[in-house]
C-alpha cells in the first residue's frame, strides 16, 4: 500500500497547541528544572536492560546482533577491533554487521582500537556527541551530569558532531577535544590544529590490534594522503591545497564528475566562489548523470546572492537535464516558490499544474494543489 | 557527491549583525538574550518535533532538551548563515537521542501514540484512519529512518536540508532515503 503522506500532513498540521508555549520558555530559560518524564523512560530502560532477550524486533534482526552491553572486560569484534570502559562506566553496542559498528557511551570512558581495511563506519554516541571513525585509537568520555563530552585520538583521524557544530569537526592523532558547557567555558583543546607537532598534518597508519603508539617525528611512515583522501575526509582547506600543489586545478576539464563536484564543494565552503562556479558550470555542460545537480546547485547559489532571474534560467535548466527525478522536482518547487514571490497569478497556476503532473506526491504538492485551488476562483 | 555545500545554500539573514549579537548574548548565558533566541526558533523547534513524533506526551521536555543544547552549544556556531540549519539538526539529534531510549520501551507503547489527541482536528475518519495507518508503520522502522521520510515527506526539506539536518553528505542522505522508502514499502499494517 502506497503511503498516504498528505493524509499525515493534514493531520499532523494543527502542529504543537499553543498554550504550552509560555510554559515552555519558562522551562527552557531555567535549567535547574529536569524534564519532567526522564526519570519514568531511566527506570523502564533499566527494567528493560534486567529482562535481557524480552526487546527484540525485526528492525533488530535486520541490523545485526541485539545490543551488546560493555564492561571492563576488553569486547572484540571479529575484525580484531576492541572496545572496553573503565570502571563505573556504562555503554553498549548497539549494532555490529558488513557496514556500521554503533556503540553508545551512557557515561564513563572508553577506549576503542579499530582495524582498518574493513571498509567499516564506526559510530560513537555519547549523549548528543557523535564520533565516526574508519580504523583509528582513540578514547572517549561523556559525563552526563556535566554535559562533559571529550574525544582523544592516539591515532588516525575522527569526525565529531554534536551541539554547536554545524559542521564535522576533525580531530587528528595527538589532539583532543573536550566541551565542557555546564562549566560555562569550551574547553576545546587543540582540535584542529597542526601546530606543536613533528609530524604531518594528516597521517593514515595502519592500527596496531591492541597497543596504542603515541605519533612521533615523522619516521619514514606511509606519504600523505592525496588532494582527493584529504577532501573525501572533510578536509577542505588542505585539500584545495594539496589539489593546487598536484596541479589538479590546472586540469579540472579532464577530472570526472564526481571528483570535480569535490572541488566544487570544497570551493564553496573555502568561499573561492569562482572556482564553485567555474567546476559546477562545466559539469553542468558536459550534460553527464550530474548536469542536472550541477545546475539545481548552481541555481540556489544564484538564489542565494538574490540574482533571482539567473536562478530561474538554471532551475530551468536543470529541469530540461532531468525530467522526472530529484533534481527536477526540487528545481519545479523552487520555480513554484519564485512565482508566489511575484504573485504572477498566471505562472503560478502553470507551475503550479506542471509541478503536479510529475510530482503529484512530492513535498510542494500540498501548496501547488492549494494554489491552484485558488487560482480557481 | 557534495556533502558539505549545504551548508552555504542558506541566504545569509538580513538582521545578521542583530543576531551575532543575540547568538553572543546565548552564549554568555545572558537570560534576555536566551528568551529572544526562544522567541526566535520555538515555532520551527515546534513544528519540527509535533512532525516527528506527533502528539507525543513528552513533547514539552523534548522542547526543552532542545533548546538547552542549543543554548549550551551557540558559542560554536560558525556562521550566522548556518544558524537554522544548526537548529534543526540539533533538534533532529535531541528526537533521534528520543527514537533511541524508546527502541526499549516499544513493548509498552501503543503505536498509535502520537495521533491520539484532541487538538488533532482531522477533517474525517478516512483521513484519519490513512494517517493512523502510515503512522504505525514509521512508529516500527528505525529512528534513522523515520527521521528521514518525516523530514522528506512531511517538513519537504530538500535532499540538501535533509543532509544538514542528519548531519551528513548529500550522496549519503540519498542512500538513507532509498533505503528508508524500501523499508517502509516492507512494512505492513497489523
Amino acid at each position: 500500500m502506497m503511503p498516504d503522506w498528505s493524509a499525515l500532513r493534514d493531520t499532523l498540521a494543527p502542529g504543537a497547541p499553543a498554550t504550552s508555549r509560555l510554559r515552555q520558555r519558562a522551562r527552557a530559560l531555567d535549567s535547574r528544572l529536569p524534564p519532567r518524564r526522564r526519570w519514568v523512560l531511566v527506570l523502564a530502560t533499566a527494567a528493560a536492560l534486567v529482562a535481557i532477550g524480552l526487546v527484540s524486533s525485526r528492525r533488530e534482526e535486520r541490523t545485526g546482533s541485539p545490543p551488546t552491553v560493555l564492561s571492563t572486560t576488553p569486547h572484540q569484534f571479529t575484525d580484531g577491533s576492541e572496545v572496553v570502559l573503565t570502571e563505573n562506566s556504562l555503554g553498549q553496542v548497539l549494532r555490529d554487521d558488513a557496514q556500521v559498528v554503533e556503540v553508545r557511551l551512557d557515561s564513563g570512558e572508553l577506549t576503542a582500537t579499530v582495524a582498518k581495511g574493513t571498509g567499516r563506519v564506526w559510530l560513537y554516541r555519547a549523549g548528543p556527541w557523535t564520533v565516526r571513525v574508519v580504523g583509528t585509537v582513540l578514547t572517549v568520555s561523556w559525563q552526563p551530569s556535566g554535559e562533559t563530552f571529550r574525544v582523544s585520538v592516539q591515532e588516525g583521524a575522527v569526525e565529531v558532531t554534536g551541539p554547536g557544530t554545524p559542521a564535522p569537526i576533525i580531530v587528528r592523532a595527538g589532539a583532543s577535544l573536550v566541551r565542557a558547557p555546564k562549566r560555562g567555558e569550551d574547553l576545546a583543546v587543540d582540535h584542529d590544529v597542526e601546530v606543536e607537532m613533528d609530524v604531518p598534518a594528516v597521517v593514515v597508519r595502519p592500527t596496531p590490534r591492541r597497543a596504542t603508539r603515541t605519533l612521533a617525528a615523522s619516521d619514514g611512515g606511509p606519504p600523505l594522503p592525496g588532494w582527493k583522501t584529504l577532501l573525501e575526509a572533510g578536509l577542505t582547506h588542505d585539500g584545495l591545497d594539496a589539489a593546487r600543489r598536484e596541479g589538479v586545478l590546472e586540469r579540472i576539464a579532464s577530472l570526472p564528475d564526481d571528483e570535480a563536484l569535490l572541488i566544487a564543494d570544497a570551493a564553496r565552503i573555502e568561499g573561492s566562489d569562482a572556482l564553485t562556479n567555474d567546476v559546477l558550470h562545466l559539469v553542468m555542460e558536459r550534460r553527464g548523470e550530474n548536469a542536472a545537480e550541477a545546475a539545481f546547485l548552481l541555481g540556489r547559489i544564484a538564489l542565494d546572492s538574490k540574482r533571482t532571474a539567473d536562478a530561474e534560467r538554471l532551475f530551468e535548466r536543470a529541469i530540461v537535464l532531468e525530467q522526472e527525478d530529484t533534481f527536477a522536482e526540487q528545481a519545479r518547487g523552487r520555480l513554484l516558490e519564485l512565482s508566489v514571490q511575484r504573485k504572477d497569478s498566471a505562472e503560478i497556476h502553470q507551475r503550479a499544474t506542471e509541478y503536479l503532473r510529475h510530482h503529484p506526491n512530492g513535498p510542494w504538492a500540498v501548496l501547488a494543489r492549494r494554489l491552484q485551488s485558488d487560482a480557481g476562483r | 557527491m557534495l556533502p558539505m555545500l549545504k551548508r552555504h545554500l542558506e541566504p545569509v539573514p538580513e538582521d545578521a549583525a542583530e543576531l551575532q549579537r543575540l547568538l553572543d548574548g546565548v552564549a554568555r548565558g545572558e537570560r534576555a538574550a536566551r528568551g529572544q533566541f526562544f522567541d526566535r526558533y520555538e515555532a520551527e523547534v515546534n513544528r519540527l518535533v509535533w512532525s516527528l513524533l506527533g502528539a507525543d506526551a513528552d513533547h514539552d521536555d523534548i522542547v526543552q532538551d532542545t533548546f538547552q543544547s542549543l543554548f549550551h552549544g551557540a558559542q560554536g556556531v560558525k556562521s550566522i548563515s548556518a544558524l537554522r540549519g544548526w537548529v534543526r539538526t540539533v533538534t533532529v539529534n535531541c528526537v533521534r537521542q528520543v527514537l533511541r531510549r524508546r527502541r526499549w520501551l516499544r513493548i509498552f507503547t501503543d503505536a498509535s501514540e502520537g495521533l491520539n489527541h484532541p487538538d488533532l482536528r482531522i477533517a474525517d475518519e478516512d483521513t484519519r484512519e490513512r494517517a493512523r495507518h502510515l503512522w504505525r508503520r514509521l512508529q516500527r522502522l528505525n529512528e534513522r529512518d523515520r527521521l528521514v521520510l518525516v523530514l522528506r515527506h512531511i517538513e519537504g526539506y530538500e535532499l540538501t536540508e535533509l543532509a544538514e539536518a542528519m548531519s551528513c553528505s548529500l550522496a549519503t542522505v540519498k542512500r538513507w532515503l532509498a533505503a528508508a522508502e524500501e523499508h517502509l514499502s516492507q512494512e505492513n499494517d497489523v
